[in-house]
């Protein structure tokens, strides 16, 4: 403990001795040139900022790209990190930089969320420091994804992001391509490399995704409940471990789950298909009164849900959709974010990397145009070089061509909710015609159902009767006792 | 012409499209007569809630800080209340051992008050004394819970905290200010579990002893029952 504290502190105190104290490169002819330098070398980067146009302004260093490169530099201390970047990306190639500066940057560069997550994309020479140019691979044969783990494993061992954006390939392609192992491989491959790029969450449910494939239902449950009920896909982990539990042919625990999953709180989150199982699962178990209140369970809390999607995919935008886009100007994309209007949104919004970057930049934008604001206010030098002040008008802009970026992808994403009602709706109305045609014809409805099984608990639980006041702790906690579809042979247990 | 023909035939579409949609909606669940003959053979399955208790109390020590309160019996003149320290061995959320100690602070009750002035106004008339009275000191309890009933309760939507409701029974000694006397107690109560350190018990006892006074010469024993109310604040070790 004590050991990690130390190279905690002692790799903090190295970082700012290295970040201040390597300006060497700077023009030192004048006095406020030398008094910028020494700004810069004490770490005093709000003040160097200050001092830039008084000791740059019309200088030949100023339009170089170290001058340029060091203005970013000074942005990226301030508090625009967006603005900083674009800036030296668009501006500056590495191999024009002094390499002290080049330096910083480099270690910027690795430690920045944008240029990670890919929503500023570096160019020209800066690929060779960080590429993070979108990655598609395709993969469909065993060639392929062998030369794919060949490629991750020839990406240096200090960009483990890098290697992980082509693990997730394999990942994510080896289901359709019936490749599934290659795809575990990665995912363990992926937990191992400490990587950022993909959440462990996230993981889980490939994992989990995967090994339902293979049929391995066991380690694939084990997968979803890996999933903490703080994340964004921990309803859909519960759903597709009742889809699991189907499988088994274990209705009690499918049925725990779903209950789960169609609670009132978790409603506006959950999609079609969550009803679709329902369906599904009481049709095996004849379980025909759930089923039918089940359907109208569905259009009682889907109607207005439907109509407003509808609306999104046909016109572009609907009664919620501007109140939830301010909001995640203020807090970022997040369920938590859109509030009760969750439910007028695409599903998967929330996670669609391209919508996710538009809005998250376009935030950071916002952030940047307040806060070049208030620079210029205390300090009167923002807007006196020019590349800033262009940059700084770009911003706007920028801004608002992301949340038109945002609504395009929304209306695509909408649609694609559209095909998955209409897909599932088509499912649900062929199970009640099964439904009918039982009630009419089966004679075995009129035997005798199988007995309660026993209650999965033990002494040591709190038993609580279900009803429909829903409790947050109670959530993941219910068991259900399903009997099985009557039959004229005789109770089963 | 033609693409203005398209894009009118491509509207038309996405119109019919939605409409399909609703309408497919409608038809889940639309037959009436069918639902009702599906609810004649409701199989009844159940569904429960089952958790696990947010607080570990198997062989786990409670140590805490009660203060009581006389609610009615004892002495008729004396008004008594009582500070003290506890600790019940959890053996399991359903069995703990414990003991208590009550050290007890004493007073005149407003009748005693009122008994005793009278009494001292008129000192020296035949028949007339001052009253005499008996009053706990100080006690020790060894005692045995059962929780048999447990529920949860919503604490001002901050969160939820479990809670058992136990009886008790137990026995010890109690010292008045005329000796020391066997002791017996059976009550019940709340604990509630905050965290898993923190907890809360109230608590509602009978307690029983004998104590004596002397009327004139003579010593009179008597049997006291009282009704005590605790009230525990205690730290899970």
């Amino acid at each position: 403990m004590r050991h990690g504290c130390l190279l905690i502190i002692s790799a903090l105190f190295s970082l700012n001795a290295f970040a201040a104290g390597n300006f060497s490169f700077l023009p030192q002819g004048t006095g406020p040139e030398k008094e910028f330098q020494g700004l810069m070398n004490a770490g005093d980067f709000k003040h160097a900022l200050a001092a830039w146009d008084t000791s740059f302004t019309g200088t030949s260093f100023a339009q170089s790209a170290n001058g340029t490169g060091t203005l970013a530099y000074l942005l990226y201390q301030n508090g625009m990190p967006y603005t900083a970047l674009q800036t030296l990306i668009s501006s500056t190639q590495p191999q024009a930089l002094d390499a002290n500066l080049l330096r910083l940057w480099k270690t910027e560069l690795k430690n920045s969320v944008f240029i990670q997550k890919g929503w500023i994309q570096t160019t020209g020479g800066w690929k060779s420091i960080v590429d993070n140019s979108p990655l598609t691979i395709r993969l469909t044969t065993k060639k392929d994804f062998l030369k794919a783990f060949a490629q991750a494993s020839a990406v240096p061992a200090d960009n483990v992001n890098e290697k992980a954006r082509i693990w997730w390939q394999i990942a994510t392609q080896s289901a359709t391509a019936g490749f599934v192992d290659s795809g575990l491989q990665a995912i363990k491959l992926m937990r191992e490399s400490g990587q950022r790029v993909i959440g462990q969450d996230q993981l889980a449910l490939t994992q989990g995704r995967l090994l339902y494939q293979k049929n391995e239902l066991e380690p694939a449950i084990s997968a979803y409940l890996q999933i903490p009920k703080s994340s964004s896909l921990w309803v859909e982990s519960v759903e597709e471990r009742a889809w699991a539990h189907m499988r088994q042919a274990d209705y009690d625990k499918a049925l725990g789950d779903v209950t789960t999953a169609l609670s009132p709180v978790l409603t506006p989150l959950a999609g079609p298909e969550t009803y679709f199982l329902a369906h599904l699962l009481d049709y095996r178990v004849c379980d025909y009164t759930r089923l039918f209140d089940n359907s109208e369970a569905f259009k009682t809390k889907h109607r207005a849900r439907l109509n407003e999607l509808q609306a999104l995919a046909k016109t572009g935008t609907n009664k919620a959709i501007n109140g939830v886009f301010d909001r995640f100007d203020q807090r970022g994309v997040s369920q938590e974010s859109a509030g009760a209007d969750v439910e007028f949104m695409p599903r998967q919004l929330f996670r669609d990397s391209q919508f996710i970057r538009a809005m998250e930049s376009r935030r950071q934008l916002l952030s940047e145009i307040k806060k070049s604001a208030q620079l210029s206010e205390s300090t009167k030098v923002l807007g006196s070089n020019r590349l800033l002040e262009r940059e700084l008008a770009n911003n706007r802009s920028k801004a608002d061509r992301f949340r038109q970026i945002g609504f395009q992808r929304a209306r695509t994403l909408a649609a694609g909710d559209l095909k998955e009602y209409r897909m599932v709706l088509n499912k649900m109305n062929i199970i009640e015609g099964e439904v009918i045609q039982r009630l009419h014809l089966d004679d075995n409805l009129k035997g005798e159902r199988s007995k309660l099984s026993k209650l999965d608990d033990n002494s040591e639980s709190l038993v609580f009767p279900y009803t429909n006041e829903v409790w947050m702790d109670e959530l993941d906690n219910y068991k259900a006792q399903v009997k099985d579809c009557p039959t004229l042979k005789g109770a089963s247990l | 012409m033609k693409h203005l023909s398209l894009i009118l035939i491509a509207l038309f579409a996405m119109n019919t499209w939605a409409a399909d949609l609703n309408q497919e909606m409608d038809t889940l669940g639309a037959n009436k007569d069918l639902i009702n003959k599906a609810r004649a053979i409701d199989p009844n399955n159940r569904v429960r809630v089952v958790q696990n208790r947010q607080v570990d109390r198997h062989y786990r020590m409670e140590l805490g800080l009660n203060y009581g309160m006389n609610a009615s019996g004892g002495d008729p003149y004396v008004k008594s209340s009582s500070l003290g320290a506890q600790f019940d061995f959890h053996i399991n959320p359903h069995y703990s051992l414990g003991g208590r100690y009550y050290t007890y602070n004493n007073s005149l009750n407003s009748e005693g008050k009122s008994v005793y002035d009278n009494a001292a106004q008129h000192l020296g008339q035949p028949g007339v004394r001052l009253p005499q009275v008996d009053y706990a000191k100080q006690a020790m309890l060894g005692v045995f819970s059962w929780y048999p009933i447990y529920g949860k309760m919503n604490l001002l939507d901050a969160g939820i905290t479990q809670f058992d409701v136990y009886l008790l029974g137990g026995g010890g000694a109690i010292t008045l200010d005329s000796g020391t006397t066997p002791l017996y107690t059976a009550g019940a109560g709340v604990g509630l579990w905050f965290t898993q350190h923190v907890a809360s018990r109230l608590e509602a006892r009978w307690q029983g002893y004998r104590d004596q006074v002397h009327d004139g010469n003579t010593l009179i024993t008597r049997n006291q029952n009282e009704t005590v109310l605790t009230a525990t604040i205690s730290f899970l070790l």
